[in-house]
């Protein structure tokens, strides 16, 4: 039985399906027990769960992130919730010193399976300090896996498979999607990591997209279609591991990409996945790929600017059609 | 068995370490936790201690020395006696004494210079060297050079690395005619190598059997360079063994893409389906007098203060009488006299000074052979690839033959193009200035 | 003393054993790093083996601590064993951590200790979520948090603090003070008082003297007994001394401390000479029983560091694997290879 559910749902109810399973799990961060985080997603667990695993904290990212590393070295497995990923820059000795090297420095003795749940996403008129897109940061770091849901079916499913996972796992959830409703199967479900969805089959283009810049990717492929140009969209679902094979098989069909997501242009996701696919799928190249991040600026407040630094159907649009008609994007 | 005393390893990036003074005498009793010399090293002063019972004996080096990390400088021993195994006498680097093998000394190269930098290290330790092998790159005086070994037999040790600054007259390395056992190198540094190199292995063999590997730069596609295109259709266009000059012959706009084979494939039919029936070989010929032409060259080596090459004269006389047919398009004109071949990439489009021979490059647009040299008057070898202008002289003339295939020159560019070449050769300041 | 936390000679033994073992396994590795034997970094434990040994001798195997860049002493006191240390040392394969973690990693995670951390304060975090872990789970486990003074400068601490006080977790920070952050007297980057600290979070805090093991020993274990009770957190400042430099190689000291106070501590205030001398005044071993107990362990260090010397380097094979707990190797995960 598939019925629609909003993402926040979904998360919901994957993290009480999993805490009835697994009496190790519990949640921490600030405001996730009566308050269920500012974004409701977390309503009504504590009630059902209790205090004792649903854990309100002070605000002290570093201070509950590293204690969710110890417990998660000694037989817990914590989900830590950040109430913004821009506050991921606080917690970053712990999440990425501690928690990502421990399996490492040990040798393999120490496991650290914790999930660290957050959230991305401009255009929420946050500014710049709670609308970055940073998990680009995190997936630099070896040790770490890094999944980015794209709507509520992928948000339930990545995340259980995270919480069942052995190691550091951080989400990003797209904070202006938690609202949005998808079919999602009343039965239980996991979604592997490092396996891309091909949410539409194309010919003459691949646009692989992650979270909700695969709603984007998909708009401005209808767009396209109304062209002529048959363009393929590719959801990664997680950017680590990466589902290398998925894209190359695609582009080397198509032979042009455009990599879109929404984390800074510069050193970003855009720029692992395009320079992947011109080293691995150079000879199959009919165009440059093409990156489409955020604009490398803070984000900024007013609607009229902050509308400008992300990738929009439009854009992706015009340049699709460019290297369609084989134009060179960058020609000196 | 004797306890080795080692010069120990204290600061963080420190290589050396220097004997300040001996504390004890050879063949002095030692106690666990008794001072034994006094080392510096980092700008700070410590006492080495001894770390067993015994006697003090085989001391290595003496005060003044500096002693590389890691290495022996004495051994205590049960008894007071030197061992056999180790010379008493120092040997090294920074000795008095003789050292056994050829010292390298950094060398005083400028007017007024007190050190050199060594920029690299040719050679590792316990490598093999030969006299005029290069050892090393100094910089002094703003100006780098190679200093050659000087010596043959094996580098025992580098006392100085890359990026130091080494007084002149210093010693920086030795030679010595036997492998050393043990060469003066931080052990844990060929250590990290070695780890380095085992993890290098595998990775060398993957990319020596993986199939991936790029097409031979051996097609005409890459070669050039010049022409854009997109790398799928450079694949497609070698595995099907097709010329994308043929494309910009045509004057097609680049880059070229995918949509770009059908084209190309059309293009390259062209010359096998016209070869039986339309495709003759041309043969054009022009005379005119020398004396313009020979006085011109005399005038501008003059002028210059150098000699002027006629080939060069003559490769952009052709590309200005072949433009008017090719505006759009890179002339690639090559030129051979003596059995030189030389490339000019659109001669005719830069001052006559600026022109130089270029890279050696392929899609040539017309090959001229300078016989003016020769004793050959007039040739007639029939049409090649490309079009070729065979110069000669022929008492006081000079004889121009133009020869062509058919689909390379149409019958009126190739007139245009040997009377345009003519009436250069004939008035050469006119089309000059 | 009201009364000994040990009734039992055999534990004031095995109090003593282990404060030689780190002393010897300290003077060992320091003469590995000398001689350029031993790559990386290190920094010795000499003159606070009582702090080690009293606080882990009143621990469970199964009791958790968590260490520090001067982490030797801990990992022995906590039940390591020497032919690993010295392996994980040198980079050897046996290493307690295959050789990947090294001298500032290092830990014998079979009994307890949940890693060496080098970065300052970094595991403070760690050993109250380890305490917190333990009492969700309800099995009874105390947290040992080592630290250094220098590191009650970091934040991290007093965020752990305060939740550890909120929800009275079983964690006992044990801040030893050895007098030196790094290079810098303590008086010069601590103001106030560093008990006084955890008292302000309504924690119960003691200071010790450090250099007695049986003191070390008698208040830890009573303050392990109130942590299982939900009496918990409690901190601990012990007064110590590091004989050597703050790293191998820090040997000019003498612009922040000067020798004839090194002199006065490794005469008057040795932990071991004095417990030996206890020892002996109360007839529970004899000069000789004691000087066997130096040269057993001597020869002990002896034939591990030996033993460690030969021992092979990890297979380059090894360099991705242990990235991801359940992937072979990261490499090839991280291309979209399944695990």
């Amino acid at each position: 039985m598939t019925r629609e559910i909003t993402l926040s749902k979904a998360v919901n109810e994957a993290i009480a399906e999993e805490m009835r399973r697994d009496p190790t799990i519990f949640l921490i961060g600030e405001d996730v027990a009566e308050a269920g985080t500012p974004f409701k997603v977390l309503s009504g667990l504590v009630e059902e769960f209790g205090t004792d695993r649903v854990i309100d904290t002070p605000i002290s990212e570093p201070g509950f992130m590293g204690m969710a590393v110890g417990a998660a070295m000694t037989g817990s497995r914590p989900i830590v919730d950040l109430m913004f990923g821009d506050f991921i820059y606080l917690v970053m000795d712990q999440l990425c010193n501690q928690a990502a090297k421990t399996h490492y420095m040990s040798g393999g003795k120490l496991k650290v399976p914790l999930v660290l749940r957050t959230n991305m996403g401009a255009t929420r008129r946050s500014a710049a300090q709670h609308s970055q897109s940073l998990q680009a940061i995190v997936a630099h770091i070896p040790g770490l896996k890094v999944a980015m849901p794209s709507s509520a079916y992928e948000a339930k499913g990545l995340l259980k498979t995270a919480i069942r996972d052995d190691n550091p796992v951080v989400i990003f959830e797209d904070k202006l999607m938690y609202n949005d409703k998808a079919p999602v199967p009343e039965e239980e479900y996991l979604i592997p990591f490092g396996k891309a969805n091909i949410k539409r089959a194309g010919r003459d283009i691949t646009l692989v997209a992650t979270s909700s810049m695969v709603q984007v990717a998909e708009a401005a492929a209808k767009i396209l279609e109304a062209d002529g140009i048959s363009a393929e969209v590719i959801d990664p679902r997680t950017i680590v591991p990466l589902d290398e094979e998925t894209i190359l098989n695609s582009v080397r069909k198509t032979s042009r990409a455009i990599v879109i997501d929404e984390g800074h242009q510069n050193y970003g996701v855009t720029a692992e996945i395009a320079s992947r696919i011109s080293e691995k799928a150079f000879y199959h190249l009919d165009a440059p790929v093409i990156r489409m991040g955020a604009m490398d600026v803070p984000v900024p407040f007013s609607p009229a600017l902050e509308d400008l630094t992300v990738p929009t159907a439009a854009k992706v649009v015009e340049n699709a059609r460019k290297i369609c008609r084989g134009e060179l994007v960058h020609a000196a | 068995m004797p306890h080795d005393v080692i010069m120990p390893a204290l600061g963080m990036a420190q290589e050396t370490g220097l004997i300040v003074s001996w504390l004890k005498n050879v063949g002095d009793p030692v106690k666990v936790g008794d001072p034994l010399i006094e080392v510096e090293t980092d700008k700070a002063t410590m006492e080495v201690e001894a770390q067993a019972d015994g006697f003090l004996v085989d001391v290595q080096a003496a005060a003044g020395e500096a002693v590389p990390v890691g290495e022996l400088i004495a051994r205590i021993s049960k008894t007071a006696e030197n061992s056999a195994q180790a010379p008493q006498e120092s040997t090294h680097p920074a000795s008095a004494e003789p050292l056994d093998g050829h010292q390298v000394i950094m060398p005083a190269l400028g007017m007024a210079q007190e050190t050199g930098l060594i920029i690299s290290w040719a050679k590792q330790p316990g490598d093999a060297v030969s006299e005029d092998d290069v050892l090393l790159e100094v910089e002094t005086d703003k100006s780098a050079m190679e200093v050659p070994a000087g010596a043959s037999g094996f580098l025992a040790g580098i006392f100085a690395d890359a990026g130091t600054e080494v007084p002149v007259g210093d010693m920086i390395a030795l030679i010595t005619a036997e492998k050393p056992s043990s060469p003066l190198a931080k052990a844990s540094k060929s250590q990290t190598s070695a780890t380095k190199a085992a993890h290098e292995k595998p990775v060398v063999t993957s990319s020596a059997t993986s199939k991936a590997s790029p097409p031979k730069p051996s097609t005409p596609v890459q070669s050039s360079g010049k022409i854009l295109a997109s790398p799928k259709l450079k694949r497609l266009a070698q595995e099907q063994g097709l010329d994308l000059a043929l494309l910009t012959r045509e004057g097609l706009p680049q880059p070229f893409h995918v949509s770009d084979l059908e084209t190309l494939k059309q293009l390259a039919l062209r010359p096998t389906s016209a070869q039986g029936t339309t495709t003759q070989s041309r043969r054009v010929t022009a005379k005119v007098a020398a004396d313009n032409f020979d006085g011109f060259l005399g005038w501008l080596a003059a002028e210059t203060g150098a000699a002027v090459r006629a080939e060069t004269v003559f490769a952009l006389f052709a590309a200005g009488s072949l433009r008017p047919h090719m505006p759009q398009c890179d002339q690639i004109i090559a030129t051979e006299a003596f059995g030189i071949r030389r490339h000019y990439q659109n001669p005719d489009l830069v001052r006559l000074s600026g022109v130089a021979p270029g890279e050696d490059i392929e899609n040539v647009t017309c090959l001229i052979r300078d016989l003016t040299r020769s004793p050959v008057t007039e040739v007639q070898l029939g049409a090649e690839t490309v079009p070729v202008l065979s110069i000669a002289r022929q008492d006081a003339h000079i004889t121009i033959t133009l020869e062509s295939s058919g689909d390379a020159l149409s019958a009126e560019a190739a007139l245009s193009l040997i009377s345009g070449f003519a009436e250069r050769v004939q008035n050469p300041l006119r089309h000059l200035l | 003393m009201s009364a000994n936390p040990k009734h039992n000679a055999e534990d004031y033994i095995r109090m003593y054993r282990q404060m030689v073992r780190i002393r010897a396994f300290e003077d060992n590795a320091n003469q590995l790093y000398l001689s350029a034997k031993m790559p990386g970094l290190t920094h010795m434990y000499t003159g606070q083996e009582a702090v080690a040994v009293g606080i882990c001798e009143a621990l469970t195997a199964e009791d958790k601590i968590t260490s520090t860049h001067r982490g030797h002493g801990h990992c022995v006191a906590k039940g390591a064993e020497f032919k690993e240390m010295f392996c994980e040392l040198l980079g050897k394969e046996e290493g307690y951590c295959r050789g990947k973690g090294g001298s500032m990693h290092i830990a014998d995670q079979g009994n307890g200790n949940l890693g060496a951390n080098a970065i300052v304060g970094g595991s403070m975090g760690i050993a109250t979520g380890s305490a917190l872990s333990a009492k969700r789970l309800g099995n009874g486990q105390v947290t040992v948090c080592f630290f250094g003074d220098g590191a009650t400068a970091q934040g991290l601490w007093y965020e752990v603090m305060n939740m550890a006080a909120l929800w009275k977790l079983p964690v006992i920070y044990a801040c030893e003070n050895n007098g030196y952050s790094e290079y810098t007297k303590t008086a010069e980057i601590a103001a106030g008082s560093l008990t006084a600290r955890a008292e302000s979070f309504g924690i119960e805090a003691f200071k010790v003297d450090g250099q007695d093991v049986l003191a070390v020993n008698k208040i830890t274990t009573e303050l392990v007994e109130r942590c299982r009770k939900g009496e918990g957190p409690f901190f601990l400042e012990l007064q110590t001394y590091r004989y050597h430099g703050h790293h191998v190689g820090d040997i000019n000291r003498e612009y922040y401390r000067s020798k004839d106070e090194e002199a006065d501590w490794k005469e008057s205030r040795d932990p071991i000479k004095n417990f030996g001398k206890w020892l002996s005044e109360q007839k529970i071993l004899t000069e000789e029983e004691l000087g066997a107990v130096d040269s057993e362990v001597a020869a002990e260090a002896k034939a591990a560091v030996d033993y460690a010397l030969e021992a092979p380097y990890p297979n380059a094979a090894e360099v991705d694997m242990h990235v991801f707990a359940g992937v072979e190797h990261a490499l090839d995960y991280l291309a979209g290879g399944r695990a």
